[in-house]
Order: C-alpha cells, then structure tokens, then sequence
C-alpha cells in the first residue's frame, strides 16, 4: 500500500535508532494505518476504547509520580505502581504530534506482588492518541488483548 | 515485435530522462547557499551553510543554545526571539509556545530550518557557553543502573560552573543510530575543581545516549560537550532547606553540597532520596562525608522494598511521607527537587500541604 509522507516520516522515527535503539516497530512491516486499524477493532469489538485504555495507564503513571521511585497502591488496592524514573523527556514519533513524555518504566505488581504489567508513559500517549499499540516484535508493545485483561482486573 | 520494444525503450529512456531532472532540480532547488545570521540587531552576523536546523547552525557557529532532547522538539528549551526568515510556527513548535511567545516571535530553534537570512535575538550570557572535546577519564558503577562519568577537560581549558547547571554531551554515530545525538545531564561535580565535570548517568531502558555510556564508552576515549546552562541553582537566603531527589537525580546535589562545603555555608538541609531496596542507592560515603563536613546537613534514605537481606533499619515509605514525618512544618523553609515534572508536582502538592509557600520550591526545569 502506498504511505503518505506524513506516515513516511512518523515510520522514518520509529526506526531502531532515530528516537530508540530498538524502534517502535519491531518486526512488523504493515502500513502504520493497517497496524492501527487491526489493534483498535481488536479493542472495540471487547466494547472499550482505545482513550479508555491510554487514559487508564496515563492515570496509573500519575498516580506512580506521587511514590518518587515508591510503590504506591492503585485501584482500590488491587494493584500497585511504581515509576523507575530517569532524567528527560522523548518526543512522540507521529511528527504531526509534538507531544512528548517523560522516561520512566512503570511497574505493577498484583496486591500479592505478582508482576503484571511494565509500560512506558510514552506508550500510554501512543495509545490513548494515536491508537498505536507498536509493532508486533517491538519490545514495549502491549498487544489489546493483554491490556484489555488488565483493565478488566483493575475495573471489575 | 521491434515497435514493441522501441515503445518500451522509449519509456525506459524517458523515465530516466525525468528521474535525472529531478535530481538535478532537487540539488539546486534545496541549496539554499550561505545564508547570514543577524544576531541581536547586528552586534554580530554569522554565515552558515543553508539547510540545517537553526540550533544545529549555530552550534557551528559557535553559538550553543540550550537544549536537553537534543534538538527533537521535546525539551522546548531551545527558544529564541526570530524576527525575519522565519516560517509560520510549525505544529511540533505549537505544544511549546505561548500566545504571547508566538506574537514577540519566539521560535524552538530545534524546528526552524535555516533556508535564507534570519535576524535573531540571543540574550548575550548564551555567548559565554562553550564547546569542549573532552577525554572520558574513569567511567565507575555507583549501583547495578547507575555509572558516574568522570570526563577531564583539554589541557589548559577551565569550566567555572554555578552547582544545579547541566551540560550536554555527544553521542557519536554507533550501531543503528545514523548521526550524532546530544542529551543533558546535570553537573555532579565539586565546583572547586575546574578542570573536570562528573556525570550521573542512568540506564535508560532503549535509550540511544545511556546504551553508548554503559557498553561502548571506555577511558581515553574522546568525548564532546558544551555548556554550562541551566538556572536551577541555591538562593542566597538563610532559609532551612529540603532536597528531594532519587537515582541520578542526586547529581546537582552533589555539586551543591560540594559547594556549601567548600564556602563553609552552614543552612540547615536535609536530603530525601528514595530507592526500591539497598541496591538501589548511592553514593552513601559521599553522603557520610558531607554529613561530617556540614554539621546542619542530614541524608534520609528511604526505601519503598528493601530486601530481607537488606537488613534495613532506615526509613521505609514513600518520600514525601517520610519528609512529612520529619519535617512536619514547612512555613519557613525552601525546597529543591530533582524529578520528572510528574513527581514534581506530586511533591509541590505534599509540600505546599504542609505549610510551604509555593515560590520557596525550585526544581530542575530541564528533567
């Protein structure tokens, strides 16, 4: 499929090495259209949103902020979030975004300290705004599915 | 058969015919020539190659402008006033640009292409930042994510820093990443010592500037710098003061304590750093030291995690509880944070709780 320039330029920053070693891709070579459009109807047909889903991990990233590299408890204690901070911000790679994130890794854990899910809060802005999930083989995408189970645990 | 194939040969010729002209036309119509920099009404003009970012133009110039993303529209700290020859703002500016900022002309020099003559305003104490080919002198493991980086200034080349200032090094091109990419990162080092600046580096999980630090940086090797920039620095009052910083974040502190000792500055000042577990922290002779040299100062480490072999007897919680505990009011004292703007305002929000005034709290804009 023929990509426009504006996708051309959004795919050029998310080859391994422009904004990350890895990339955002992984081993994925479909259209970014394509990539988006297969994850977010993964998401509608569970009834949810790709906002409720971005917004909910940019929430729980809030929520780490107030812990300073502490675990703090979230969703009525079902789980906890802890933010491994460092220093700078990184810029979205959709160029008509200019947003941008700080760097940290969020980690939470079950209330019995299991590990349930790690992610950035650039990928909570990828799929809140962009309903960009990452390439499949990327090492931060969440695929919908994961994340939707996880959504469903926090809410239910 | 042979008008097929002069059919065919005539395409083939004419598509090469096309494709030629545009190269061609691509490589006169994007030279743009020297274009002129008219700084600060004329006080001084540079000529510089058109086509490059104006931050990158004049960073060649010998004019370093701050930025802590490495010109990729991130930081917003590379503004200056461009009154001609400049477009109109362009959408990665717009996140970083007031209304009243886009109408005295302020740009992000980091987006703005140099394609002809600009006149440009540069507050004249950006003149006085330099570029350095420095030399890595020790790379040393303060824990399993953190390295400080000791880098030795050329021979005969001295840096007069303000302790809370930051600089930002080069990254060469390695592995995947095509070009150069350059990231702040804040001044640990003793300011007495003029010919060395120390770093406090932390693994970023995929980040392009960390992963050359920790697994292709080695002693000896050359490395590229330029500041000091940066406002983040002590106010000349008396008040108590409260730091709060985790992981690298403690580099600015370092050179601030480094300084109280060195002026002999007695204000009272407890540290807050938070870590996960025992492994998790650092530099705790340094602290012991500073605690010796500076009876009013304090270090509170306090762990989220720690570990059953940690033994650990010290503080647990999150930071800002355990400041609470502490120092229970904050009427009178300052504060200084070295975080991500989130844990930044989760702090402002806990200190302002407990009695202080929001103008006593500085943190470091650039994190």
């Amino acid at each position: 499929m023929k990509k426009n320039p504006a996708e051309q330029q959004s795919r050029d920053r998310m080859e391994p090495g422009a904004l990350t070693i890895e990339g955002f891709l992984g081993t994925d070579d479909r259209p970014l259209a394509d990539i988006i459009a297969a994850d977010t109807a993964e998401v509608e047909a569970a009834g949810l949103t790709i906002e409720e889903l971005g917004a909910f991990l940019e929430g729980l990233h809030k929520t780490a902020d107030a812990g300073w590299e502490g675990r703090v408890p979230a969703c009525n204690g079902k789980i906890t979030v802890r933010s491994d901070e460092t220093l700078g911000q990184i810029s979205c790679p959709f160029t008509s975004c200019g947003d941008h994130c700080h760097k940290a890794v969020i980690g939470v854990k079950d209330a019995a300290g299991n590990d349930l899910l790690e992610f950035t809060p650039l990928d909570a802005h990828l799929i809140r705004k962009h309903g960009f999930f990452q390439g499949k083989g990327s090492p931060y995408r969440i695929g919908p599915k994961k994340l939707i189970a996880f959504y469903r645990f926090c809410k239910g | 058969m042979m008008t097929f194939l002069i059919a065919v040969g005539s395409l083939v010729a004419i598509c090469g015919i096309l494709a030629l002209l545009l190269v061609i036309a691509d490589r006169y119509l994007n030279d743009y020539g020297i274009c002129k920099l008219i700084i600060n009404k004329g006080s001084r003009e540079e000529d510089v190659e058109g086509g490059s970012t104006l931050l990158n133009s004049l960073n060649s110039a010998g004019v370093f402008i701050p930025s802590a993303c490495g010109g990729q529209g991130s930081c917003g700290l590379c503004k200056l006033k461009v009154h001609s020859g400049a477009p109109p703002v362009l959408p990665t500016e717009e996140p970083h640009l007031s209304p009243e900022e886009v109408s005295e002309h302020v740009r992000l020099c980091c987006q703005l292409k140099v394609h002809e003559d600009m006149e440009l305003e540069i507050p004249e104490e950006l003149f006085n930042i330099r570029e350095f080919e420095g030399t890595v002198e020790s790379l040393t493991d303060l824990n399993h994510d953190i390295k400080r980086l000791r880098v030795a200034l050329p021979e005969g080349e001295e840096l007069d820093i303000i302790p809370g200032q930051y600089v930002q090094i080069e990254t060469p091109a390695y592995k995947k990443t095509p070009e150069p990419v350059y990231r702040a990162y804040s001044i640990a080092t003793d300011p007495h010592d003029k010919t060395h600046i120390d770093l406090v580096i932390r693994l970023v999980p995929g980040g392009i500037c960390t992963t050359f630090v920790f697994e292709h940086m080695e002693p000896g090797q050359p490395i590229k710098l330029n500041g000091p920039y940066g406002d983040f620095r002590l106010t000349d009052t008396e008040k108590e003061m409260i730091f709060i910083a985790g992981g690298s974040g403690m580099a600015p502190f370092l050179s601030m304590l480094a300084h109280m000792r060195n002026e002999n500055i007695q204000r009272k000042v407890t540290y807050f750093f938070g870590a996960r577990a025992k492994r998790d922290l650092i530099c705790l002779d340094e602290m012991k030291a500073f605690e010796e040299a500076l009876p009013n100062f304090k270090f509170v480490p306090c762990l989220s995690e720690p570990m059953p072999d940690d033994n650990w007897d010290g503080d647990t919680g999150l930071v800002t509880d355990v400041m609470k505990q502490h120092c229970p009011d904050l009427s009178n004292m300052e504060a200084y944070l070295c975080g991500s703007p989130g844990m930044c305002d989760a702090s402002v929000v806990a200190l302002t709780g407990n009695g202080m005034p929001e103008e006593n709290i500085f943190f470091d804009k650039f994190s």
